[in-house]
Formats: C-alpha cells, structure tokens, sequence
C-alpha cells in the first residue's frame, strides 16, 4: 500500500514534470501535442477546483449557521445571494447579457458594494499614514521625504507647483521638478526594489520545483514530511 | 497634556472628515488642473496608433467590480482610441467579475460607435487556469474556446476566421488589477508567442510593472486615473479620469499636510520644557 501512496505519486510527479519541462523548450510534435493535452487537463481541472471553491464555501457557512457562531446572519445572506445567482444564472437566463437580471444585479448591486468598500480604504490609509509616517529614525525619514515626493508628484498639482517654483525662483531650476523626482523613485530605487524580488521569485520557484521533481519536496502529498 | 500630544491622538474620525471634504469639494466646484502626459502611457497610446485599420487587438479585462472607478476610465479611453481608428478587437479574461466588466464595456462601445458583434468585435469570456488559458490561446484559441460569450462557435464567428492563436494578434492590451496568474500574459503571450503588450493596471500595480517596460516586455504602462486621465487628454477630451484627478490631487495634498502636522507636533512634543530656574 505504501507504494500507491508514496512513491507512484512521487514516479508519476517526477515523470510528467520533466516530460513537460522538455515540451516546453522543444519544437517535437509528439511533445508538443503532449503539452498541448497536458495544458487543456490543467484548464478542466481548474473548472473542477471552482466546483470544490464553492462546495468548500457553503460548508464553512453551514458550519456557522449550525453552530449559530458570531455573525453567522452574514452566511445566511451568503446563501441566499449564492442561490439567487445560481438560479439567475443558470435556470432563467442561459445567456447571460448585458440588460438581463444576473447583469443587473452585478452592475447595480455587486460593483457599486465592492467599489464602496474598496474606496473606504482612502479613509483609512489616510488614517494610518497620519500616525504612522513619522520621522523617528533615519529609515523612517528617508521613507517618509520618498513618499510625500510620489504623492505631490504624481499628481498634477506636483507638476504645476514645480512650474511655479522654477519661473519664480530661477536658480532652482538646476533642481529637477516633482514628478521628475517621483518618476526617477519609481523607475530606479522602486524598480530595483521589484527586480530583486522578481528574482528572488523565480529562483525560489525553480529551486522548489525541481525538490518536487526530485521528490525531495512531499509536503503536497499530505502527511507533512 | 500639551496641545501637540491632543494633535498626535486626534480621533481617526476627524481625519476621515478632512478627507471626505477634500475629495467632495473639487468635484462639487468643479476645478480643473492640467494633465502632463508621461512616457509611459505614451508608449501605449503610440502603439495602438501605428496599427494599420483594421489590425487585431486582444484586450484582457483582468480587473475587480472594485478597481472600477480607477479602472473603467481607462479602458473606455483605450477602447475608444482602438474602435476610434478602426481596429478589431476581442476579448477575454481570466477572473470571473471581467465577464460582465468586458461586456458592460463592449455594449457601451457598441452604441458609441455603432459596431457589430462578431464583425467589429468578440468577447470570448472566463476560463479558470490564469496561465493555462494563456498557453491554451497561444497553442490553439478556437480549441481553448469553443463558445465565446455569447454562446457562439467560435470557428463561425466571421472576426474570428483567420485568427487561430495569439501570434496572429497585432497587439494586446492587458488591464489589470492584480498579477493574475504570475504576470502569464508577458512570461507566455509575450515571450512564447510573440505578442507585443500594453499594460493598463491600477496605480498600486503601476510599480511593479517598471521592470516589464525597462525589459521592453511591455510597451507602456498607463497606470491608474493619473495614466487615464493622460490617456484621456491624448484622445482630446474630459472624462471622469481628468475629473477625478482634481479630487485625487486634492486627497494627496490633505494627506501630505495632515502628515507634516503628524511629524510638527511628534517633534514638539518630544522637547522638554524648559527648568524654571531655581531659588
């Protein structure tokens, strides 16, 4: 029984992940029709993990509302619009288009709650930004002068400030304007910032996959070790 | 307690009403404030604009119901540039919410400029798998989708007939608010098959993208409703992105000022007072 459980996974792992590594860097039909066939079963299964997303989902609220947990008025909603949406789409418009009820209810009841929630966030990071730029240390300052320059500089008002200094004062000219400034921030510092973590991606990436393919890596096999 | 240690507890909710008047105030007088075009949504706009009429162009709506306001000006400009000059374009996505974002757009453009399904434009739709549906599109689009939207074949759909995998694509504009699928539109629709892109993305993903546009992966980046609203002034007109910037301007000065009182009072609080002399 070990065998089904530890190592044929592991064989058939290591195989097709090193079959399919070649496929993707070789021009041969008969690896590229495997690709190709390997590329449609991740797509339905991706179809399949969308069904157990919302299986998943409904259980977890069943459970709340079973056990009458904080809140669990909100899974009951969850259910209600679930089903709701579920009926609109598939039993009464199998084509959904704009005009019809499941388009509706997106544009006037699921964009404009989402779109209010996520603006809440100026409110907040507002908020936070108050307390906690703050010039405490020397990191802290640099962050703090780097982040006042984005924010006047990628704004229009940034740029017309910047104008206005340089026609009054004409020695700070020889000192670049704002949105300079914030565009030199964002394509240097920030951008080497994001590389070196872009890289540090995909060297993990690599380094994980191949203790995968190697059967070094179990963990997603279950069981931990 | 002095009054810059009042100022440095100020209650949360005061802030939120200094920003709620900043950012109502503009929008109610109406002001307006220049827009400065940068490089970066240059590139897109030259790209799409040295497109022969008639050119295909994939545009993949990758983006939430809630970076719309942020979002939606922005590819109304780019769409109307691209409708504008008489390019064909489809679309796709690879989130669930682009379905009726991508359809709400092309309705809109439909009327606009009075375009027809299936000839001037094809929405294909969601399918889940981020890369994979990219590799799909590339290795074969008809087989990847079957149906597109609107319950069609997609081998029959007339816009569709000499267009067979993302190669065959003029150009792409990708709009996103997230990395859906690890950036796979540029590791597989840009470096497996070719396609030249354009990103569209919110402000807060603008940064990332930087090290695409350096590599010369991407073409531009029109990044938030600061890049719509330069969008906006390159195709010569006013929408809500040049509007909303006002608002947005004035939000930012508010923060900055309410952090520069943050950092006064966190100075002067800290300094002790002076030793009243003794005897």
């Amino acid at each position: 029984m070990g065998f089904f459980k530890r190592q044929l996974p592991m064989i058939i792992v290591s195989v097709v992940g090193f079959l399919m590594i070649v496929s993707y860097f070789s021009p041969a039909p008969f690896l590229q029709g495997m690709f190709t066939g390997a590329n449609e079963w991740v797509q339905i299964i991706a179809n399949f993990a969308l069904v157990i997303g919302v299986f998943s989902l409904m259980r977890a609220h069943y459970i709340k509302i079973k056990r009458k947990e904080a809140g669990y008025g909100y899974s009951i909603v969850m259910y209600i619009c679930l089903i709701f949406m579920t009926f609109v789409g598939l039993a009464l418009e199998r084509n959904i288009k704009s005009g019809g009820v499941f388009m509706w209810m997106f544009k006037w009841v699921n964009t404009p709650l989402t779109m209010t929630t996520f603006s809440l966030l100026a409110f907040y990071i507002a908020s936070a930004a108050y307390r906690a730029f703050r010039a405490r240390t020397f990191d802290a300052t640099v962050m703090l002068v780097g982040a006042l320059i984005l924010m006047i500089g990628r704004v229009p008002l940034g740029a017309m400030l910047s104008d206005f200094v340089h026609q009054q004062i004409t020695v700070t000219q020889i000192i670049p304007g704002l949105p300079e400034m914030a565009g030199w921030l964002l394509s240097v510092p920030a951008m080497a910032a994001r590389r070196a973590i872009f890289l540090g991606l995909a060297v993990g990436i690599v380094a994980t996959s191949l203790r995968i393919l190697f059967g070094i890596e179990r963990t997603y096999m279950g069981g931990g070790d | 307690m002095n009054i810059w240690e009042r100022i440095l507890q100020i209650d949360r909710r005061y802030i939120f009403l200094l920003i709620g008047i900043s950012g109502a105030i503009p929008i109610i007088m109406s002001f307006s404030l220049p827009t400065f075009v940068t490089p970066e949504v240059r590139g897109v706009y030259n790209a799409i604009d040295a497109l022969p009429e008639g050119a295909m162009v994939l545009v993949s709506f990758d983006y939430e119901p809630s970076a719309m306001p942020e979002m939606d000006p922005m590819a109304k400009a780019i769409l109307r540039h691209i409708f504008g000059r008489g390019l064909k374009v489809v679309g796709v996505t690879l989130i669930p919410y682009g379905t009726g974002i991508g359809e709400e757009l092309f309705v809109a453009m439909e009327r606009e400029f009075n375009l027809k399904q299936g000839v001037d434009y094809d929405f294909l739709g969601y399918k889940p798998g981020y890369q994979a549906v990219v590799l799909g599109l590339g290795q074969d689009l008809k087989g990847s989708f079957p149906k597109n939207f609107y319950e069609q074949d997609t081998r029959t759909v007339p816009i569709l007939k000499d267009i067979n995998s993302l190669r065959d694509f003029d150009y792409m504009m990708w709009l996103h608010d997230d990395a859906y699928g690890g950036y796979g539109w540029i590791i597989y629709g840009r470096q497996n098959y070719g396609i030249d892109i354009g990103s569209g993305c919110t402000a807060i993903l603008a940064t990332g993208m930087y090290p695409f546009l350096q590599a010369e992966q991407v073409t531009g980046i029109v990044g938030g409703l600061k890049g719509a609203a330069e969008y906006e002034k390159l195709m010569g007109y006013t929408g809500s992105a040049r509007l909303g910037m006002v608002a947005q301007s004035s939000i930012h000065v508010m923060i900055i000022g309410l952090i520069l009182l943050g950092n006064i009072a966190f100075i002067l609080s800290k300094r002790k007072p002076k030793k009243e002399p003794s005897g």
